[in-house]
Protein backbone atom coordinates (compact mmCIF):
# COMPACT_ATOMS: atom_id res chain seq x y z
CA UNK A 1 0.00 0.00 0.00
CA UNK A 2 1.37 3.39 -0.98
CA UNK A 3 1.74 5.84 1.87
CA UNK A 4 0.43 9.39 1.42
CA UNK A 5 2.75 12.39 1.38
CA UNK A 6 3.42 13.94 4.78
CA UNK A 7 1.62 17.15 5.69
CA UNK A 8 4.96 18.54 6.80
CA UNK A 9 6.48 18.19 3.33
CA UNK A 10 3.40 19.84 1.82
CA UNK A 11 3.68 22.72 4.30
CA UNK A 12 7.35 23.16 3.36
CA UNK A 13 6.41 23.24 -0.31
CA UNK A 14 3.65 25.81 0.27
CA UNK A 15 6.01 27.93 2.37
CA UNK A 16 8.60 27.91 -0.43
CA UNK A 17 5.95 28.84 -2.99
CA UNK A 18 4.83 31.75 -0.80
CA UNK A 19 8.27 33.12 0.03
CA UNK A 20 9.48 32.70 -3.56
CA UNK A 21 6.97 35.17 -4.94
CA UNK A 22 6.98 38.94 -4.63
CA UNK A 23 3.36 39.32 -3.48
CA UNK A 24 3.92 38.64 0.22
CA UNK A 25 6.94 40.96 0.43
CA UNK A 26 5.17 43.71 -1.50
CA UNK A 27 2.14 43.47 0.80
CA UNK A 28 4.36 43.62 3.87
CA UNK A 29 6.16 46.65 2.45
CA UNK A 30 2.94 48.51 1.61
CA UNK A 31 1.43 47.69 4.99
CA UNK A 32 4.54 48.94 6.79
CA UNK A 33 4.51 52.17 4.77
CA UNK A 34 0.82 52.74 5.51
CA UNK A 35 1.31 52.15 9.22
CA UNK A 36 4.23 54.57 9.32
CA UNK A 37 2.38 57.16 7.20
CA UNK A 38 -0.80 57.02 9.30
CA UNK A 39 1.14 57.30 12.55
CA UNK A 40 3.20 60.16 11.14
CA UNK A 41 0.04 62.00 10.06
CA UNK A 42 -1.39 61.67 13.56
CA UNK A 43 1.87 62.87 15.09
CA UNK A 44 1.91 65.91 12.82
CA UNK A 45 -1.73 66.65 13.65
CA UNK A 46 -1.04 66.45 17.38
CA UNK A 47 1.85 68.83 17.03
CA UNK A 48 -0.48 71.59 15.79
CA UNK A 49 -1.31 74.26 18.37
CA UNK A 50 -5.01 74.30 17.40
CA UNK A 51 -6.58 70.85 17.81
CA UNK A 52 -10.09 72.02 16.92
CA UNK A 53 -11.30 72.21 20.45
CA UNK A 54 -10.45 68.66 21.48
CA UNK A 55 -10.59 68.31 25.25
CA UNK A 56 -7.13 68.00 26.84
CA UNK A 57 -7.90 64.45 28.07
CA UNK A 58 -8.64 63.30 24.53
CA UNK A 59 -5.43 64.88 23.25
CA UNK A 60 -3.44 63.20 25.99
CA UNK A 61 -5.10 59.84 25.21
CA UNK A 62 -4.11 60.20 21.56
CA UNK A 63 -0.55 61.12 22.52
CA UNK A 64 -0.39 58.09 24.80
CA UNK A 65 -1.52 55.89 21.91
CA UNK A 66 1.54 57.04 20.01
CA UNK A 67 4.00 56.33 22.82
CA UNK A 68 5.29 53.08 24.18
CA UNK A 69 3.87 50.91 25.69
CA UNK A 70 0.35 51.78 24.46
CA UNK A 71 1.57 52.66 20.97
CA UNK A 72 3.06 49.26 20.49
CA UNK A 73 -0.25 47.50 21.19
CA UNK A 74 -2.35 50.11 19.38
CA UNK A 75 -0.35 49.65 16.19
CA UNK A 76 -1.68 46.11 15.93
CA UNK A 77 -5.15 47.49 15.31
CA UNK A 78 -4.13 48.51 11.77
CA UNK A 79 -3.80 44.88 10.78
CA UNK A 80 -7.07 43.57 12.19
CA UNK A 81 -9.73 42.05 9.98
CA UNK A 82 -12.10 45.00 10.14
CA UNK A 83 -9.37 47.42 9.02
CA UNK A 84 -6.53 47.26 6.49
CA UNK A 85 -5.78 43.62 7.26
CA UNK A 86 -8.94 42.30 5.60
CA UNK A 87 -7.95 43.87 2.27
CA UNK A 88 -4.41 42.54 2.33
CA UNK A 89 -5.58 39.07 3.29
CA UNK A 90 -8.18 38.98 0.50
CA UNK A 91 -5.51 39.80 -2.10
CA UNK A 92 -3.02 37.32 -0.67
CA UNK A 93 -5.39 34.37 -0.21
CA UNK A 94 -7.14 35.01 -3.53
CA UNK A 95 -3.86 35.02 -5.44
CA UNK A 96 -2.34 32.06 -3.62
CA UNK A 97 -5.32 29.78 -4.13
CA UNK A 98 -6.78 30.84 -7.48
CA UNK A 99 -3.48 31.17 -9.33
CA UNK A 100 -2.89 27.47 -8.79
CA UNK A 101 -5.82 26.95 -11.18
CA UNK A 102 -4.93 29.62 -13.70
CA UNK A 103 -1.30 28.49 -13.83
CA UNK A 104 -2.41 24.83 -13.95
CA UNK A 105 -0.13 24.01 -11.04
CA UNK A 106 -2.96 22.43 -9.07
CA UNK A 107 -2.88 19.62 -11.69
CA UNK A 108 0.82 19.27 -11.02
CA UNK A 109 0.30 18.33 -7.37
CA UNK A 110 -2.96 16.40 -7.52
CA UNK A 111 -1.82 14.22 -10.43
CA UNK A 112 1.08 12.93 -8.39
CA UNK A 113 -1.00 11.72 -5.50
CA UNK A 114 -1.20 14.72 -3.20
CA UNK A 115 -4.55 14.32 -1.45
CA UNK A 116 -7.01 17.15 -1.94
CA UNK A 117 -7.63 17.52 1.80
CA UNK A 118 -3.93 17.64 2.61
CA UNK A 119 -3.32 20.09 -0.23
CA UNK A 120 -6.01 22.49 0.98
CA UNK A 121 -4.93 22.14 4.61
CA UNK A 122 -1.28 22.89 3.77
CA UNK A 123 -2.32 25.82 1.60
CA UNK A 124 -4.46 27.34 4.35
CA UNK A 125 -1.85 26.58 6.99
CA UNK A 126 0.70 28.66 5.11
CA UNK A 127 -1.83 31.43 4.47
CA UNK A 128 -2.45 31.52 8.24
CA UNK A 129 1.31 31.79 8.83
CA UNK A 130 1.42 34.64 6.30
CA UNK A 131 -1.27 36.44 8.32
CA UNK A 132 0.98 36.31 11.38
CA UNK A 133 3.78 37.80 9.26
CA UNK A 134 1.50 40.65 8.16
CA UNK A 135 0.55 41.34 11.77
CA UNK A 136 4.20 41.25 12.81
CA UNK A 137 4.92 43.76 10.05
CA UNK A 138 2.48 46.25 11.56
CA UNK A 139 3.94 45.60 14.99
CA UNK A 140 7.49 46.22 13.81
CA UNK A 141 6.59 49.28 11.70
CA UNK A 142 4.26 50.69 14.35
CA UNK A 143 6.73 49.81 17.10
CA UNK A 144 9.54 51.59 15.26
CA UNK A 145 7.69 54.83 14.64
CA UNK A 146 6.03 54.97 18.06
CA UNK A 147 9.38 54.04 19.60
CA UNK A 148 10.98 56.97 17.78
CA UNK A 149 8.18 59.26 18.97
CA UNK A 150 8.58 57.99 22.53
CA UNK A 151 12.33 58.59 22.39
CA UNK A 152 11.75 62.06 20.96
CA UNK A 153 9.18 63.07 23.59
CA UNK A 154 10.54 61.38 26.70
CA UNK A 155 14.19 60.74 25.90
CA UNK A 156 14.13 57.01 26.58
CA UNK A 157 12.30 53.78 25.66
CA UNK A 158 10.40 52.26 28.59
CA UNK A 159 11.30 48.63 27.83
CA UNK A 160 10.44 47.55 31.36
CA UNK A 161 6.85 48.79 31.16
CA UNK A 162 5.99 47.02 27.90
CA UNK A 163 3.58 44.13 28.62
CA UNK A 164 5.38 41.67 26.33
CA UNK A 165 2.95 38.86 27.11
CA UNK A 166 0.06 41.04 25.93
CA UNK A 167 2.01 42.01 22.84
CA UNK A 168 2.58 38.37 21.88
CA UNK A 169 -1.05 37.49 22.63
CA UNK A 170 -2.09 40.57 20.65
CA UNK A 171 -0.25 39.35 17.57
CA UNK A 172 -2.17 36.07 17.61
CA UNK A 173 -5.50 37.71 18.46
CA UNK A 174 -5.05 40.11 15.54
CA UNK A 175 -4.20 37.20 13.25
CA UNK A 176 -7.37 35.46 14.49
CA UNK A 177 -9.45 38.40 13.27
CA UNK A 178 -7.99 37.89 9.79
CA UNK A 179 -8.72 34.18 9.51
CA UNK A 180 -12.40 34.42 8.42
CA UNK A 181 -11.39 36.74 5.56
CA UNK A 182 -8.72 34.28 4.45
CA UNK A 183 -11.14 31.33 4.65
CA UNK A 184 -13.89 33.22 2.84
CA UNK A 185 -11.54 34.27 0.02
CA UNK A 186 -10.13 30.74 -0.20
CA UNK A 187 -13.65 29.38 -0.66
CA UNK A 188 -14.41 31.96 -3.38
CA UNK A 189 -11.11 31.14 -5.12
CA UNK A 190 -11.89 27.41 -5.15
CA UNK A 191 -15.46 27.96 -6.31
CA UNK A 192 -14.59 30.47 -9.04
CA UNK A 193 -11.08 29.22 -9.99
CA UNK A 194 -10.42 32.84 -10.93
CA UNK A 195 -7.86 35.15 -9.33
CA UNK A 196 -9.78 38.23 -10.44
CA UNK A 197 -13.11 37.01 -9.02
CA UNK A 198 -11.57 35.82 -5.73
CA UNK A 199 -9.73 39.06 -5.07
CA UNK A 200 -12.60 41.28 -6.24
CA UNK A 201 -15.16 39.48 -4.07
CA UNK A 202 -12.80 39.31 -1.09
CA UNK A 203 -11.77 42.97 -1.26
CA UNK A 204 -15.32 44.06 -2.16
CA UNK A 205 -16.71 42.25 0.83
CA UNK A 206 -14.11 43.62 3.19
CA UNK A 207 -14.23 47.15 1.87
CA UNK A 208 -17.86 47.68 0.89
CA UNK A 209 -20.30 44.96 1.86
CA UNK A 210 -19.37 44.74 5.53
CA UNK A 211 -19.40 48.48 6.02
CA UNK A 212 -22.53 49.02 3.94
CA UNK A 213 -24.29 46.10 5.57
CA UNK A 214 -23.47 47.47 8.98
CA UNK A 215 -24.62 50.97 8.05
CA UNK A 216 -27.85 49.66 6.55
CA UNK A 217 -28.59 47.51 9.55
CA UNK A 218 -28.22 50.60 11.73
CA UNK A 219 -31.12 52.21 9.88
CA UNK A 220 -33.52 49.56 11.06
CA UNK A 221 -34.73 48.95 14.57
CA UNK A 222 -32.17 48.37 17.36
CA UNK A 223 -33.10 44.69 17.31
CA UNK A 224 -32.14 44.43 13.63
CA UNK A 225 -29.05 46.53 14.21
CA UNK A 226 -27.86 43.94 16.71
CA UNK A 227 -27.30 41.63 13.77
CA UNK A 228 -24.36 43.85 12.79
CA UNK A 229 -22.54 42.63 15.88
CA UNK A 230 -22.14 39.27 14.18
CA UNK A 231 -20.31 40.64 11.15
CA UNK A 232 -16.63 39.62 11.14
CA UNK A 233 -15.51 43.26 11.25
CA UNK A 234 -17.51 43.85 14.44
CA UNK A 235 -16.26 40.62 15.96
CA UNK A 236 -12.72 41.75 15.13
CA UNK A 237 -13.35 45.06 16.92
CA UNK A 238 -14.56 43.18 19.95
CA UNK A 239 -11.45 40.98 20.04
CA UNK A 240 -9.16 43.95 19.44
CA UNK A 241 -10.58 45.68 22.53
CA UNK A 242 -8.70 43.12 24.57
CA UNK A 243 -5.47 43.93 22.73
CA UNK A 244 -5.48 47.69 23.11
CA UNK A 245 -7.93 50.12 24.62
CA UNK A 246 -6.41 52.73 22.31
CA UNK A 247 -7.08 50.62 19.25
CA UNK A 248 -10.38 52.26 18.35
CA UNK A 249 -8.86 55.70 18.20
CA UNK A 250 -6.10 54.44 15.89
CA UNK A 251 -8.35 52.58 13.52
CA UNK A 252 -9.17 53.59 9.99
CA UNK A 253 -12.10 52.54 7.82
CA UNK A 254 -15.49 51.68 9.25
CA UNK A 255 -16.79 53.71 12.16
CA UNK A 256 -20.02 51.77 12.47
CA UNK A 257 -18.65 49.67 15.30
CA UNK A 258 -18.86 52.66 17.59
CA UNK A 259 -22.64 52.68 17.34
CA UNK A 260 -23.21 48.97 17.65
CA UNK A 261 -22.83 47.23 20.98
CA UNK A 262 -20.13 44.64 20.57
CA UNK A 263 -20.27 41.03 21.69
CA UNK A 264 -18.11 39.73 24.50
CA UNK A 265 -14.54 39.20 23.23
CA UNK A 266 -14.59 35.47 24.05
CA UNK A 267 -17.84 34.99 22.15
CA UNK A 268 -16.51 37.10 19.28
CA UNK A 269 -13.33 35.01 19.15
CA UNK A 270 -15.32 31.79 19.10
CA UNK A 271 -17.49 33.13 16.26
CA UNK A 272 -14.41 34.14 14.26
CA UNK A 273 -13.16 30.56 14.58
CA UNK A 274 -16.58 29.27 13.56
CA UNK A 275 -16.70 31.53 10.49
CA UNK A 276 -13.22 30.35 9.53
CA UNK A 277 -14.27 26.71 9.81
CA UNK A 278 -17.40 27.38 7.75
CA UNK A 279 -15.31 29.06 5.04
CA UNK A 280 -12.88 26.17 4.99
CA UNK A 281 -15.70 23.63 4.95
CA UNK A 282 -17.20 25.32 1.87
CA UNK A 283 -13.77 25.36 0.20
CA UNK A 284 -13.23 21.68 1.02
CA UNK A 285 -16.70 20.67 -0.14
CA UNK A 286 -16.18 22.44 -3.47
CA UNK A 287 -12.61 21.21 -3.96
CA UNK A 288 -13.43 17.62 -3.06
CA UNK A 289 -16.02 17.23 -5.78
CA UNK A 290 -14.32 19.40 -8.35
CA UNK A 291 -13.46 18.15 -11.83
CA UNK A 292 -10.11 19.65 -12.73
CA UNK A 293 -9.89 19.57 -16.51
CA UNK A 294 -6.51 19.33 -18.12
CA UNK B 1 -1.41 -13.31 -16.88
CA UNK B 2 -0.03 -10.96 -14.23
CA UNK B 3 -2.18 -8.15 -12.95
CA UNK B 4 -2.25 -5.26 -15.43
CA UNK B 5 -0.52 -2.02 -14.46
CA UNK B 6 -3.45 -0.06 -15.91
CA UNK B 7 -7.03 -1.35 -15.91
CA UNK B 8 -9.92 0.78 -17.11
CA UNK B 9 -13.23 -0.94 -16.51
CA UNK B 10 -16.41 0.26 -18.19
CA UNK B 11 -15.27 3.85 -17.76
CA UNK B 12 -17.73 6.63 -18.51
CA UNK B 13 -17.44 10.39 -18.27
CA UNK B 14 -20.29 12.65 -19.25
CA UNK B 15 -20.22 16.45 -19.31
CA UNK B 16 -23.92 17.23 -19.41
CA UNK B 17 -25.21 15.68 -22.62
CA UNK B 18 -21.70 15.11 -23.98
CA UNK B 19 -20.39 11.58 -23.52
CA UNK B 20 -16.66 12.26 -23.52
CA UNK B 21 -15.77 8.70 -22.55
CA UNK B 22 -18.32 5.98 -23.12
CA UNK B 23 -17.73 2.52 -21.67
CA UNK B 24 -13.98 2.25 -22.06
CA UNK B 25 -12.29 -1.05 -21.14
CA UNK B 26 -8.53 -1.33 -21.35
CA UNK B 27 -5.68 -3.31 -19.78
CA UNK B 28 -2.01 -2.36 -20.06
CA UNK B 29 0.63 -4.84 -18.89
CA UNK B 30 3.81 -4.07 -16.97
CA UNK B 31 6.71 -2.89 -19.12
CA UNK B 32 4.58 -2.10 -22.14
CA UNK B 33 4.94 1.04 -24.17
CA UNK B 34 1.28 1.65 -24.98
CA UNK B 35 0.03 4.15 -27.55
CA UNK B 36 -3.30 5.87 -26.96
CA UNK B 37 -4.57 7.47 -30.15
CA UNK B 38 -7.62 9.32 -31.28
CA UNK B 39 -8.75 12.42 -33.13
CA UNK B 40 -9.32 15.72 -31.32
CA UNK B 41 -12.21 15.40 -28.89
CA UNK B 42 -12.04 11.60 -28.84
CA UNK B 43 -11.75 11.54 -25.04
CA UNK B 44 -8.02 10.84 -24.64
CA UNK B 45 -7.23 13.69 -22.25
CA UNK B 46 -10.46 13.09 -20.35
CA UNK B 47 -9.47 9.44 -19.89
CA UNK B 48 -5.99 10.40 -18.72
CA UNK B 49 -7.44 13.02 -16.37
CA UNK B 50 -9.59 10.32 -14.76
CA UNK B 51 -6.54 8.05 -14.50
CA UNK B 52 -4.74 10.83 -12.63
CA UNK B 53 -7.57 11.60 -10.21
CA UNK B 54 -8.31 15.00 -11.72
CA UNK B 55 -11.81 14.12 -12.94
CA UNK B 56 -14.50 12.05 -11.27
CA UNK B 57 -15.70 9.24 -13.55
CA UNK B 58 -19.44 9.28 -14.17
CA UNK B 59 -19.22 5.52 -13.70
CA UNK B 60 -16.70 2.74 -14.07
CA UNK B 61 -13.36 2.17 -12.47
CA UNK B 62 -9.72 3.13 -12.92
CA UNK B 63 -7.12 0.79 -11.40
CA UNK B 64 -3.43 1.69 -11.51
CA UNK B 65 -0.74 -0.60 -10.08
CA UNK B 66 -3.50 -2.65 -8.44
CA UNK B 67 -5.19 0.25 -6.65
CA UNK B 68 -8.41 2.08 -7.49
CA UNK B 69 -8.02 5.75 -8.40
CA UNK B 70 -10.61 8.47 -7.90
CA UNK B 71 -10.04 12.13 -6.97
CA UNK B 72 -10.58 10.92 -3.41
CA UNK B 73 -8.11 8.00 -3.63
CA UNK B 74 -4.89 9.06 -5.29
CA UNK B 75 -2.12 7.70 -3.06
CA UNK B 76 -1.01 5.21 -5.75
CA UNK B 77 -0.17 8.15 -8.04
CA UNK B 78 2.95 8.59 -5.94
CA UNK B 79 4.43 5.81 -8.08
CA UNK B 80 3.19 7.35 -11.32
CA UNK B 81 4.81 10.07 -13.40
CA UNK B 82 2.53 12.17 -15.58
CA UNK B 83 2.58 14.93 -18.12
CA UNK B 84 -0.87 16.16 -19.08
CA UNK B 85 -1.42 18.90 -21.63
CA UNK B 86 0.65 22.06 -21.24
CA UNK B 87 2.44 21.54 -17.92
CA UNK B 88 2.01 24.26 -15.30
CA UNK B 89 4.95 25.60 -13.32
CA UNK B 90 5.67 28.50 -10.99
CA UNK B 91 6.86 31.24 -13.37
CA UNK B 92 8.77 33.14 -10.69
CA UNK B 93 11.01 30.12 -9.99
CA UNK B 94 13.66 28.69 -12.28
CA UNK B 95 13.19 25.31 -13.93
CA UNK B 96 15.61 23.78 -11.48
CA UNK B 97 13.86 25.42 -8.50
CA UNK B 98 10.51 24.08 -9.72
CA UNK B 99 11.97 20.58 -9.72
CA UNK B 100 13.60 21.09 -6.32
CA UNK B 101 10.20 22.18 -5.00
CA UNK B 102 8.70 18.99 -6.33
CA UNK B 103 11.59 16.96 -4.92
CA UNK B 104 10.51 17.97 -1.41
CA UNK B 105 7.69 15.45 -1.80
CA UNK B 106 10.14 12.58 -2.16
CA UNK B 107 12.71 11.95 0.58
CA UNK B 108 14.91 9.91 -1.78
CA UNK B 109 15.12 12.61 -4.47
CA UNK B 110 18.11 14.91 -3.94
CA UNK B 111 19.74 17.74 -5.91
CA UNK B 112 21.91 15.26 -7.81
CA UNK B 113 18.80 13.50 -9.10
CA UNK B 114 17.33 16.88 -10.09
CA UNK B 115 20.40 17.63 -12.23
CA UNK B 116 20.42 14.09 -13.61
CA UNK B 117 16.82 14.24 -14.82
CA UNK B 118 17.32 17.73 -16.26
CA UNK B 119 20.20 16.35 -18.33
CA UNK B 120 18.10 13.32 -19.28
CA UNK B 121 15.43 15.52 -20.89
CA UNK B 122 18.00 17.76 -22.55
CA UNK B 123 17.44 20.90 -20.50
CA UNK B 124 20.86 22.49 -20.21
CA UNK B 125 22.16 23.78 -16.90
CA UNK B 126 22.03 27.43 -17.99
CA UNK B 127 18.43 27.06 -19.19
CA UNK B 128 17.45 25.26 -15.99
CA UNK B 129 18.69 28.25 -13.98
CA UNK B 130 16.42 30.67 -15.85
CA UNK B 131 12.98 31.58 -14.56
CA UNK B 132 10.21 29.50 -16.15
CA UNK B 133 8.32 32.62 -17.26
CA UNK B 134 10.96 32.96 -20.00
CA UNK B 135 10.65 29.37 -21.24
CA UNK B 136 9.45 28.37 -24.69
CA UNK B 137 6.69 25.75 -25.04
CA UNK B 138 9.29 23.12 -25.88
CA UNK B 139 11.36 23.95 -22.80
CA UNK B 140 8.28 23.73 -20.59
CA UNK B 141 7.49 20.38 -22.18
CA UNK B 142 11.00 19.11 -21.38
CA UNK B 143 10.67 20.38 -17.82
CA UNK B 144 7.28 18.68 -17.58
CA UNK B 145 8.84 15.41 -18.62
CA UNK B 146 11.63 15.89 -16.07
CA UNK B 147 8.96 16.44 -13.41
CA UNK B 148 7.22 13.25 -14.51
CA UNK B 149 10.42 11.21 -14.22
CA UNK B 150 12.11 12.77 -11.20
CA UNK B 151 10.90 10.19 -8.66
CA UNK B 152 11.68 7.14 -10.85
CA UNK B 153 8.03 6.12 -11.31
CA UNK B 154 6.91 2.60 -12.21
CA UNK B 155 4.32 3.95 -14.64
CA UNK B 156 4.61 7.01 -16.87
CA UNK B 157 1.50 8.60 -18.40
CA UNK B 158 2.20 11.16 -21.10
CA UNK B 159 -0.34 13.27 -22.95
CA UNK B 160 1.13 14.79 -26.10
CA UNK B 161 4.69 14.91 -24.72
CA UNK B 162 6.20 16.09 -28.02
CA UNK B 163 3.88 19.06 -28.32
CA UNK B 164 6.04 22.15 -28.91
CA UNK B 165 9.23 20.17 -29.51
CA UNK B 166 11.35 20.59 -32.62
CA UNK B 167 12.28 17.50 -34.73
CA UNK B 168 15.46 16.95 -32.72
CA UNK B 169 13.48 17.17 -29.50
CA UNK B 170 10.94 14.69 -30.87
CA UNK B 171 13.68 12.22 -31.78
CA UNK B 172 15.19 12.60 -28.30
CA UNK B 173 11.78 12.04 -26.76
CA UNK B 174 11.28 8.84 -28.77
CA UNK B 175 14.67 7.58 -27.64
CA UNK B 176 13.86 8.45 -24.03
CA UNK B 177 10.52 6.65 -24.15
CA UNK B 178 12.18 3.51 -25.55
CA UNK B 179 14.81 3.72 -22.80
CA UNK B 180 12.08 3.89 -20.18
CA UNK B 181 10.31 0.88 -21.65
CA UNK B 182 13.61 -1.01 -21.81
CA UNK B 183 14.07 -0.31 -18.09
CA UNK B 184 10.76 -2.06 -17.45
CA UNK B 185 8.81 1.15 -16.84
CA UNK B 186 5.32 1.05 -18.27
CA UNK B 187 4.70 3.94 -20.65
CA UNK B 188 1.19 5.11 -21.58
CA UNK B 189 1.57 7.55 -24.44
CA UNK B 190 -1.21 9.67 -25.88
CA UNK B 191 -0.25 11.38 -29.10
CA UNK B 192 -1.49 12.76 -32.38
CA UNK B 193 1.78 11.83 -34.04
CA UNK B 194 1.08 8.41 -35.52
CA UNK B 195 4.58 7.95 -36.85
CA UNK B 196 5.96 8.60 -33.39
CA UNK B 197 3.63 6.03 -31.83
CA UNK B 198 4.33 3.48 -34.57
CA UNK B 199 8.06 3.77 -33.89
CA UNK B 200 7.82 3.78 -30.12
CA UNK B 201 4.91 1.66 -28.92
CA UNK B 202 4.29 -2.07 -28.58
CA UNK B 203 0.50 -1.86 -28.59
CA UNK B 204 -1.98 0.86 -29.40
CA UNK B 205 -5.58 1.71 -28.70
CA UNK B 206 -7.57 4.05 -30.91
CA UNK B 207 -10.37 6.01 -29.31
CA UNK B 208 -13.13 7.76 -31.21
CA UNK B 209 -16.10 9.62 -29.70
CA UNK B 210 -15.25 8.19 -26.31
CA UNK B 211 -15.24 4.58 -27.46
CA UNK B 212 -12.48 2.14 -28.26
CA UNK B 213 -12.44 1.47 -32.00
CA UNK B 214 -9.17 -0.42 -32.33
CA UNK B 215 -6.82 -2.19 -29.96
CA UNK B 216 -3.89 -4.49 -30.49
CA UNK B 217 -0.15 -4.90 -31.05
CA UNK B 218 1.23 -2.42 -33.58
CA UNK B 219 2.55 -5.26 -35.75
CA UNK B 220 -0.90 -6.93 -35.86
CA UNK B 221 -2.75 -3.72 -36.66
CA UNK B 222 -0.28 -2.93 -39.41
CA UNK B 223 -0.87 -6.29 -41.13
CA UNK B 224 -2.01 -5.55 -44.69
CA UNK B 225 -1.79 -1.81 -44.08
CA UNK B 226 0.76 0.71 -45.27
CA UNK B 227 1.28 2.51 -41.96
CA UNK B 228 -0.44 3.42 -38.71
CA UNK B 229 -2.11 6.39 -40.36
CA UNK B 230 -4.03 4.03 -42.61
CA UNK B 231 -4.99 1.94 -39.58
CA UNK B 232 -6.06 5.08 -37.76
CA UNK B 233 -8.17 6.43 -40.60
CA UNK B 234 -9.84 3.08 -41.15
CA UNK B 235 -10.57 2.70 -37.43
CA UNK B 236 -12.10 6.12 -36.86
CA UNK B 237 -14.27 5.82 -39.95
CA UNK B 238 -15.28 2.18 -39.41
CA UNK B 239 -18.73 1.29 -38.11
CA UNK B 240 -17.53 -1.76 -36.19
CA UNK B 241 -14.61 -1.68 -33.78
CA UNK B 242 -11.47 -3.67 -34.48
CA UNK B 243 -10.29 -4.79 -31.10
CA UNK B 244 -7.74 -7.57 -30.81
CA UNK B 245 -7.29 -8.82 -27.27
CA UNK B 246 -3.94 -10.41 -26.40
Amino acid sequence: MTTPFSLLSLLRIEARKLTGRALLWVEMGILALLVVALHAALMVALAQPDLQGLPPEAVEALRASLRWPDGLLASLSFANGGELGGLFVAVLAGALVAQEYTRRTVHFWLSRGVGRGAYLLAKFGVIAAALVLLVLTTLVAGGAITGGYTLHTSGHLPWGTVPWGRVVAGVFKTALTLLPYAAFTTAIAVLSRSTMVAISVGVGYSLLVENLAAEMLMLFSPAVARVARYLPAMLAKSVMQTVSSQGASMSVGTQTGASAALLEPATAGALLVLYTLIGLAVAWWAFRGQDIRA
Amino acid sequence: MTEPVIRLHNLHKHFGAVRAVNGLNLDVAAGECFGFLGPNGAGKTTTISMMLGLLWPTSGQVTLLGQNVTPQHTAVLRDVGALVGAPGFYPYLSGRENLRLLARLYPDVDDRRVDEVLAQVGLEAAAARRKVKGYSTGMKQRLGLAAALIHRPRLVILDEPTSGLDPIGMAEMRRLLRELADQGITVFLSSHLLHEVEQTCDRVAILNRGQLVALGPVSDLLAGKHDLEEVFMAAVHAETPSVQEN
